[in-house]
């Protein structure tokens, strides 16, 4: 057996942030169902955990804990993953790359060397200057002490200041754990902020202060008071302004002021690599991403989308495959039904769906409904009938479906699911539709990947009917090097479920774990498109050689033009896949009739697609040239894509473009040349702190929850807490930014760990006892 | 006047001083009110519309989508999809017939007994039958229009009636019909003559047996002011009928672009098709259009009785007036389809080998003359269907109940707020999706039939003793209760058996029977607490 290429898996780690000493211990949950408990939370196993011995950096033990403790006092224990080097061998099999390996080959651990580039972009996509970019690099490194992740800043007050991003550590192989592999610690999920507070003498003594030791930025440069009439706020994240704002907050209560406190967080993303030293000099490399999160506060349970679905699409297609066994297809229809309940139990389903609370009109509490009625200046409206959308009895309706398809109905409910082109549908028709009352990261309804729907279509045309010795897994199987999904699922060993794609958030706007929407930016290369739409932001330098066509308009011109629709070519003919979609309300003369929403912002009244299902069938195409029609004017407002005709001629240019590999040669690791160290969780809100805060539970309810602690009123309705409410009453506190009874920004950045309580069961998992319900 | 006991030679006049004739097209009984009638025939109209629906549902369910070839796998299942999405629209017309009942200020009814007044309206017995040319000849003739209306040769213009049977916009169809209208017509002809010589002349010789020609009385009868007059109808009652918002799931056709003037916006092109599964019968790509009006004036009832009508038995149009094609276009579409497909592999079946009239009451087989077919309960032989069966009829139960009980709670329960009214609605829901599940695992079941070893179970749709609900409302929870804990029973016991006998177990087992079971049951164990919160609340 040789050592042909080396890979790192998982190819994608997520590390949690928390200050406890001592790393969450290893667990995890059954992703397919228990069929002993099939409505139940998942039951969450203690698993054998890796125990480093913090001198040596060798594995001294493993050991199963009796029960799983999330927090140590009121610390939150961190989720510190590992990542284990593999090799391809000449047999083409994907084996553990082990110290018995490299002695079969002359090497040994000597022989291996690491190093790791993390970087927080969060300050540079807000200010545009690269001097805000926070970055750490270790040297190549082969011994197995700690390595500090030192984040340096051009804009930081001095050389020596820094953010500590955690710290990477080869593990020492030994006799028990041979294999060749690296730990990545996060840091604590501290907040860091300008050398000068804000002076403001009026400020409530309250206010959060950051520590003197992580006063670091410059507030002399830009990002301290960004916002400011002085300084602007130029090429906004979607949301915008996310990030700590001078009170008060937040800003759309306030004319929409947000002059930025100059905070910025100790969560990170980026590279580790491994190189292997061959005898005859060469080296083999491999490389791997990671990212430092929030901790998954609800751990039982997963979202109705995940990364993990996004990146099986772009590993298989929008389409599922005509002969994927109907098991297999069956099992993954009913893991999304499932994830559809597990999110909705979450969610006060009545105030979410635009419900007035109590007499307290539905304006003024956060909601998709009250986003829309924003977004498009027209009056709110319930999404579903009002009077039925409460948290019970919407989430047994869906474990309803659920047995259904359990007992081999086939789902009947395919038209009821959102298309991605649909996702500005906001007639009653369009809001109805599923994922109901949820935000996707174009900032309009949530749309499941087109895989997902596909998969519900398959099964919709019928499938042979279940057998018990026919029950699929929803695990993708076969470790290889062609098994892409596979590698990005395998479980490291010690690795908690929690640093696994399947539980970060996929509907990124701008999201939990990752800013997914990051990666698509320079799909077509030589243009650099904006994470949340269609505008081009700025083009490479050698632009005008990689994209061709045009005409007049050059491709070095094309910064502030649109790209409206993608063509690529087919066995068929063409196909045409536009990068927008129309905008529809309800008629408000017709009740049959929809209406096209136009503001004077958007006169044309279209918004963009977001990009996971946009360019979801050009990834195809990656390698090879296809047409992209821009704008053939730049625009900072949205538009329709004209043909010529006899009111004009047509309103875009054609170039042809190369589409860029998603992954990395043959891996499973997003390539480079689509993000670079911190561009993964740029789009994030600094601190993240204020994103608990200020992102409600209709983005992630199951990973942000909403509702907890639901209970049977005494008239058959829910009856539970809000997630943030302070004191737990048992009567739901609907958030208006503003009452006092709900946790606030200050406290979120003082005291996260302690205010922010983990769930399991759907129940607050109390501080003085482990993480049993 | 037809020949009834009471007057055996029409020709005489009436011998009687009080006539005590059977209501007869166009007349009512001396002894009734015209109100009354007029309630008769909405409630018969209900009873009708139940009846063909769980007709139309037990032709779906007997389908069997184990094809040996892909081709007809997919046309099998649009036959179903086409079925089913009929058979969602009688629903929408049973609640719809519902609201007009309580606009009148009268009893709902979900009864489907086809009491004596209403065999003029539906002159076949009831029948559950597995899909065939047979049950799909009294499909057709049940949604049919009148002969009168289709006309070989003609072009089918819009008449008055059928104009006013439908007011509002003109749409355009989103899925034409692949049947031509020579075709239709031939169709008919065929059909009536098959019935014919299956059920006799008389019964089939007019145009007065169909579903459509109740809705026509009724249409004629509560448009007139002297016979009903405006005191009859209760605009009070709008918020307690039934709600498209509530009940429709989204069944209606995807809305149409207009300008902001209000016009047809030709320039955002045709209506966009919705996603649906690749059926290659053309009418299974159309989703239902499941109609729940309310109403609360006379025009609004006579403004949804016309829609009702017309979408059951609306003609193949040239001029398209609806828009959509009716029951009886998607009936002719299968009709046809199953016919093709017959000639050529006459040897070929659509549907599991399942019975006519499955029933779980062995003593019923000897009072129906044998034209049920028993569930066996004997543990060597089909004692797991048989308890399917019974779970089949508890859950159909249940549905009724909560129908009803919803409709009992639209008097006292607020509509813009979260109620029990809206959870009952759900529950309903959920049972609908129960009675698919069970019968989808029923038609999988062997009967264990000696003579034919294929033979198959079937959902019984068997009716219990009363679908009236307790007076009081801390009854009818208690009444949900009791019925759950009834399921629960059965549920019990099938697994009871199942540890007793290796033949049971694998019955149960190899169609999944067991997974769905333990689902189901704890549904019904948080359902049981739910309505344990309720009555501890109003106790």
């Amino acid at each position: 057996m040789t050592i042909k290429q080396l890979r790192i898996l998982p190819p994608f780690a997520i590390g949690r942030l928390g200050s406890a000493s001592e790393p969450m211990d290893n667990y995890s949950f059954d992703l397919d169902l228990n069929p002993e408990d099939p409505l139940g939370y998942r039951e969450l196993k203690p698993l054998p955990t890796l125990i480093v011995n913090e001198n040596s950096g060798e594995i001294e033990k493993q050991r199963t804990p009796h029960t799983l403790e999330f927090k140590r006092g009121d610390k939150i224990r961190p989720v510190a993953p590992f990542l284990e080097v593999f090799a391809v061998t000449d047999t083409d099999e994907l084996v553990p790359l082990t110290t018995a390996l490299l002695q079969k080959e002359g090497l040994n651990d000597h022989t291996i060397s690491w190093r790791a580039t993390v970087s927080n972009r969060k300050i540079v996509r807000r200010t545009g200057d690269e001097n805000d970019l926070v970055r750490a690099q270790t040297k190549w490194f082969n011994d197995h002490r700690s390595h500090t992740l030192a984040g340096k800043c051009a804009n930081f007050i001095s050389p020596e200041a820094s953010v500590n991003f955690g710290t990477v550590r080869f593990i020492k192989p030994n006799h028990d754990f041979p294999e060749i592999r690296l730990r990545f610690t996060p840091a604590e999920g501290l907040i860091y902020g300008p050398d000068q507070p804000a002076s403001d003498p009026d400020q409530d003594g309250d206010a959060y202060q950051i520590h003197e030791d992580r006063a670091i930025y410059n507030s002399k440069k830009s990002w301290f008071g960004l916002g400011t009439p002085e300084n602007p706020a130029k090429n906004q994240t979607l949301p915008p302004s996310l990030f700590a704002i001078n009170p008060p907050a937040p800003s759309w209560l306030f004319d929409n002021v947000a002059i930025s406190r100059g905070y910025f967080d100790d969560a990170c993303d980026g590279f580790v690599e491994v190189q292997l030293t061959l005898n005859d000099g060469s080296t083999l490399a491999a490389k791997a991403r990671i990212c430092a999160a929030p901790p998954a506060l609800a751990p039982d349970s997963l979202f109705v989308r995940t990364l993990a679905d996004d990146l099986e699409q772009v590993i298989n297609g929008p389409d599922v495959a005509p002969d994927e066994s109907p098991d297999v297809t069956r099992a993954r229809a009913l893991d999304i039904i499932r994830r559809a309940y597990e999110t909705v139990r979450f969610m006060n389903v009545a105030v979410m769906n635009g419900n007035d609370f109590k007499g307290r009109p539905a304006l003024s509490l956060d909601s998709m409904p009250e986003e829309e009625a924003a977004d498009t200046q027209r009056s709110i409206r319930p999404v579903m009938a009002a009077g039925s959308v409460d948290t019970f009895a919407i989430m047994t309706l869906h474990q309803q479906v659920f047995a259904a398809l359990q007992g081999g109905a086939a789902p009947w409910f395919l038209r009821l699911l959102r298309q991605p082109d649909e996702v500005a549908d906001f007639t009653d028709r369009g809001r109805r539709k599923m994922p109901a009352l949820m935000c996707g990261a174009d900032n309009n309804y949530l749309a499941l990947t087109w895989r997902q729907i596909d998969t519900i279509r398959k099964a919709a045309e019928g499938l042979p009917a279940p057998t018990p010795k026919t029950a699929a897994s929803v695990v993708p199987k076969g470790l290889t090097p062609k098994n892409l999904s596979a590698q990005i699922s395998y479980e490291a060993k010690g690795n908690p479920i929690s640093s696994r794609p399947v539980t970060s958030v996929a509907n990124c706007c701008p999201g939990l774990e990752v800013d997914f929407r990051a990666v698509w930016r320079r799909l077509f290369k030589g243009v650099e498109l904006r994470e949340y739409d269609n505008l081009v932001i700025k083009v490479s330098k050698d632009c005008d050689k990689v994209v061709k066509g045009g005409g007049k308009l050059k491709p070095s011109k094309l910064a502030g033009h649109r790209l409206l629709r993608v063509v690529v070519p087919a066995a068929s003919g063409e196909k045409e896949f536009l990068m927008m979609t129309p905008m529809w309300g309800p008629s408000s003369s017709d009740v049959d009739g929809k209406i096209r929403l136009t503001t004077s912002s958007n006169p044309d009244g279209m918004a963009a697609v977001e990009w996971s299902n946009a360019l979801a069938r050009i990834l195809p195409s990656k390698g090879s040239i296809v047409r992209c029609d821009f704008s053939a004017e730049a625009s900072d407002q949205q538009m329709a894509l004209v043909e010529d005709s006899d009111d004009g001629p047509k309103n875009y240019v054609s170039f042809e473009c190369e589409v860029q590999a998603f992954f990395e040669n043959d891996t499973a690791v997003i390539s480079s040349d689509l993000a670079d160290a911190g561009e993964l969780t740029q789009g994030l809100c600094s601190p993240w702190q204020n994103d608990y805060r200020e992102c409600s539970c209709y983005y992630w309810a199951s990973a942000r929850p909403d509702y907890v602690n639901v209970e049977l009123g005494p008239n058959g309705l829910s009856t539970g807490d809000n997630w943030m409410q302070r004191e737990r009453s048992n009567s739901y506190v609907a958030d208006d930014y503003a009452d006092t009874r709900l946790l606030m920004y200050d406290e979120l950045f003082a005291k996260w760990e302690q205010v922010l309580k983990f769930q399991i069961g759907g129940r607050d998992v109390p501080d003085d006892t482990d993480g049993e319900p | 006047m037809p020949v009834s006991p009471a007057n055996p030679n029409p020709q005489d006049p009436p011998s009687r001083i009080v006539e005590v004739t059977d209501p007869v097209y166009g007349k009512k009984r001396p002894d009734m009110s015209w109100r009354d009638h007029l309630v008769m025939l909405l409630t018969s109209g209900a009873e009708v519309e139940h009846a063909l629906m769980v007709q139309y549902l037990y032709a779906a369910y007997s389908i069997n989508g184990d094809q040996p070839d892909e081709e007809r796998r997919a046309l099998v299942e649009g036959w179903r999809a086409s079925i089913l999405s009929v058979a969602r629209e009688e629903m929408g017309h049973l609640l719809t017939v519902q609201n007009l009942l309580v606009l009148l200020g009268a009893p709902i009814s979900f009864d489907r007994q086809m009491m004596p007044w209403d065999h003029e309206f539906y002159p076949f017995p009831f029948s559950l039958d597995p899909l065939s040319l047979e049950t799909l000849q009294c499909f057709i003739y049940a949604e049919m229009p009148r002969l009168a209306q289709i006309e070989q040769g003609k072009t089918y213009t819009e008449t008055p009636r059928l104009l006013a049977m439908a007011p509002g916009k003109k749409r355009q169809k989103a899925v034409p019909s692949s049947i031509n209208p020579e075709q239709e017509w031939a169709c008919v002809q065929e059909v009536k003559a098959a019935l014919t010589r299956r059920f006799g002349a008389d019964k089939i010789n007019a145009d007065l047996h169909q579903v459509g020609e109740l809705y026509h009385q009724i249409i004629d009868l509560i448009s007139d002011p002297a016979r009903i007059p405006d005191s009859a109808f209760n605009e009070a009652s709008y918020d307690m009928q039934a709600d498209w918002d509530d009940w429709g799931r989204g069944y209606k056709p995807p809305p149409r672009a207009v300008t902001p003037d209000g016009d047809v916006d030709t320039a955002a092109g045709p209506r966009e098709r919705e996603a649906s599964p690749d059926f290659p019968s053309s009418m299974a790509h159309r989703h239902a259009h499941v109609q729940v009006a309310r109403a609360a004036t006379r025009a609004d009832a006579v403004k949804v009785l016309r829609a009702l009508s017309a979408q059951g038995e609306a003609p193949h149009l040239k001029q398209d007036d609806t828009g959509e094609p009716s029951h009886f276009e998607r009936f002719v579409q299968v009709y046809e389809e199953y016919k093709a497909l017959r000639k050529s592999d006459p040897s070929w079946k659509a549907t599991y080998d399942v019975p006519g009239n499955p029933t779980t009451r062995e003593d019923f087989v000897k009072l129906k003359n044998g034209k049920t077919t028993y569930i066996p309960a004997n543990l060597e032989s089909a004692a797991a269907a048989h308890l399917f069966a019974q779970l089949f009829n508890q859950r159909y139960r249940l549905l009724l109940n909560y129908l009803a009980h919803s409709f009992q709670l639209g008097r006292s329960q607020p509509l813009r707020q979260p109620g029990r009214r809206g959870m009952v609605m759900h529950r309903a829901f959920g049972e609908m999706y129960n009675l698919k599940t069970i019968a989808g695992l029923l038609v999988r079941m062997s009967l264990h039939d000696p003579k034919n070893p294929n033979a198959r179970a079937g959902p019984p749709f068997e009716l219990p003793y009363t679908l009236e609900l307790p007076q009081a409302e801390t009854d009818i929870w208690r009444q949900h209760h009791d019925l759950l804990a009834a399921s629960q029973h059965v549920c019990s016991e099938v697994f009871r058996l199942a540890g007793l006998s290796d033949s049971f177990r694998k019955e149960v087992t190899e169609i999944g029977g067991d997974v769905y079971l333990k689902t189901l049951m704890k549904l019904d164990e948080e359902a049981q607490r739910w309505i344990g919160a309720i009555l501890a609340g109003r106790n």
